[in-house]
């Protein structure tokens, strides 16, 4: 078995601000990994150590024993995709935004050759949009707008993807599709990490639960270790509750 | 789509054609085709011949390559800046390359190349400041308009210092601020279409890194790409163009704002797309307007500068008004 990302011992931040402390964590081939923790505990800057955005102070990251932060950007390019919280909606057609996810494999001149539109037209049929791929980026709705993005990593072909809190702005139907699409892709045997905000979702849709505060990772389990533990309650400073195999929880009470 | 890109494709490339047979063609003296053809062909020097190689065609080429460049530089910046009003004009880059050729004037440097060179030397001085500074700080794209802005004040100033200082040696800085072509000769216009010619060649080939640039910084290195390095790869290409158009074409710098709002506002397509229809449509219309200015009230010259304003500046202001709506 292929042993996945590993993310030892990483400190990172913006400038002289440091956001990351001393992490380490690890996520399988083939699970949906969730990141959980309050805002500004650092979820973000983690996917986007790993993807190469931020250059960490120190520290390893691995990928089936490959050395990521050895490679140059473009070959970590085709390991790593991500998917960022927001984006500008830049006036750009469906089919020439998912072609842009062939870019670490095309060199100078930068042409895209008769094989990247193929693998483009094969994510748009399998994400259900190829009528679309003419249409502007900017007239699409939330839902379908993430579709095109999720389409934009599969052309990448990378044995990871980052999501960050892919389900934001969506509406409650959409956010269970999107989650569905992640299952999917580690269905396929890809590494799938996702940053949630919402608890119960991630809960109840990942193989494995990292919880970070202040820059730290506090716990890492699978969700129901997660949920003996009280580590979230302590975390939130919620009461969370099971019952019938279902989340859910509640405001915790002044000194309980 | 498609369909409605290819039509304003070739509306693009008929009125270059149509403007650069115009500018040839059409002056205070009006020149037959049929009779300059059988001249040149003879190989006869007439009026019109002489009119034709030491005048028109120089002109004509002078203002094909400038509004090339400039609009090819305005839309260059504006995808890299992600901002509608970012322009060689606004940020300081126009100005910076006025102030270093008043400098080479006073220095006595007036040869075409000194004048080229010093043009672009101030263009990319002037662009990498507003980046370095935006770095250093911090700064968002906006921020990065505004110290551009600021510092076409200061550059302007100070050219107007020397302008009052040194009379006698930057008397030829008056059109220059104005911007025209009624003074260009083929030996000044030569290193400077050379420069754009290469310059543009380098920015179409990376046009696919400007479009994946646009979609964020984020975005764009989660890609694979090293932005800092590709953000000022497409700043100093657009500095060259900038600098290179405004050492032989004068301060014209509302082209570069208005060619690429333009051609946003009636499609939708990628990178190159834009780019190409800039450049050919900033083309035709500085050749357009130069011609005008020859015309309006032939046989004394409006500074193109006006006309581009006159025109371009209600035709703005309608797009702006619109695009509201």
């Amino acid at each position: 078995m292929k042993e996945g990302l590993i993310v030892k011992n990483i400190n990172a931040g913006y400038d002289k601000k440091r956001v990351l402390e001393d992490v380490s964590i690890t996520a399988d081939m083939g699970k949906v990994t969730a990141i959980l923790g309050p805002n500004g505990s650092g979820k973000s800057t983690l996917l986007k150590v790993i993807s190469r955005i931020i250059t960490p102070e120190g520290g390893e990251i691995t990928l089936n024993g490959e050395n990521l932060l050895s490679l140059s950007r473009r070959d970590s390019a085709k390991r790593v995709s991500y998917l960022p919280q927001s984006r500008n909606t830049s006036d750009i057609k469906v089919e020439s935004l998912v072609l842009h996810g062939r870019f670490p494999y095309i060199g100078y001149p930068r042409r895209y050759r008769v094989e990247d539109y193929r693998k483009v037209n094969e994510a748009l049929i399998k994400m259900g949009i190829e009528d679309k791929r003419d249409t502007l980026l900017s007239s699409l709705s939330g839902g379908e707008r993430q579709k095109v993005y999720i389409a934009m990593c599969l052309v990448q072909e990378t044995d990871v993807i980052l999501f960050d809190e892919p389900t934001t702005y969506l509406d409650i139907s959409r956010q269970f599709k999107v989650l569905d699409e992640a299952k999917a892709l580690a269905r396929e045997g890809k590494c799938v990490i996702i940053v949630l905000h919402d608890i119960i979702q991630a809960l109840e849709t990942a193989d494995k639960i990292i919880v970070m505060k202040e820059g730290r990772v506090i716990k890492e389990d699978v969700p129901d270790n997660i949920f003996s533990s009280k580590v979230l309650d302590d975390v939130f400073s919620i009461t969370l509750e099971k019952e019938n195999c279902r989340y859910f929880y509640s405001r915790k009470k002044d000194g309980s | 789509m498609r369909k409605n890109n290819l039509s304003i494709l070739l509306i693009g490339l008929f009125s270059l054609l149509l403007s650069f047979l115009l500018s040839l063609l059409l002056g205070s003296v009006g020149i037959k085709p049929t009779s300059l053809f059988l001249s040149l062909v003879r190989g006869e020097k007439t009026t019109e011949t002489n009119i034709f190689i030491y005048s028109r065609l120089p002109r004509t080429l002078a203002s094909l390559s400038s509004g090339f460049a400039l609009a090819l530089s305005g839309a260059m910046l504006q995808k890299v800046l992600g901002n509608r009003l970012a322009a060689p004009g606004i940020i300081g880059v126009n100005s910076g390359a006025g102030l270093m050729v008043v400098v080479a004037f006073v220095l006595g440097a007036v040869s075409p190349w000194t004048v080229s060179i010093s043009a672009f030397v101030g263009a990319l001085v002037s662009s990498l400041f507003v980046v370095i500074l935006s770095r250093k700080i911090r700064a968002g794209r906006s921020t990065l308009l505004l110290a551009g802005v600021s510092l076409n004040y200061i550059f302007g100033a100070l050219s107007d210092v020397l302008c009052t200082l040194y009379p006698k040696e930057t008397a030829m800085s008056g059109d220059f601020k104005v911007g025209g072509f009624s003074s260009v000769s083929m030996p000044r216009l030569l290193p400077a279409v050379l420069l754009i010619a290469i310059a543009s060649i380098i920015a179409f080939s990376f046009s696919k890194d400007l479009e994946v640039l646009s979609l964020g910084d984020d975005e764009a290195s989660a890609l694979g790409m090293n932005t800092k390095r590709m953000r000022l790869v497409f700043i100093v290409l657009s500095s060259i163009l900038a600098g290179a158009a405004v050492s032989f074409s004068g301060l014209m710098g509302f082209v570069g704002l208005l060619i690429p709002n333009g051609v946003k506002w009636v499609t939708k397509g990628d990178s190159s797309f834009y780019l190409s229809l800039s450049a050919l449509f900033g083309a035709a219309f500085v050749t357009i307007c130069d011609t005008l200015s020859r015309l309006v009230f032939s046989p004394y010259e409006v500074p193109v500068g006006v006309i581009l304003a006159l025109i371009g500046g209600p035709v703005f202001l309608f797009m702006v008004v619109r695009g509201k709506r």
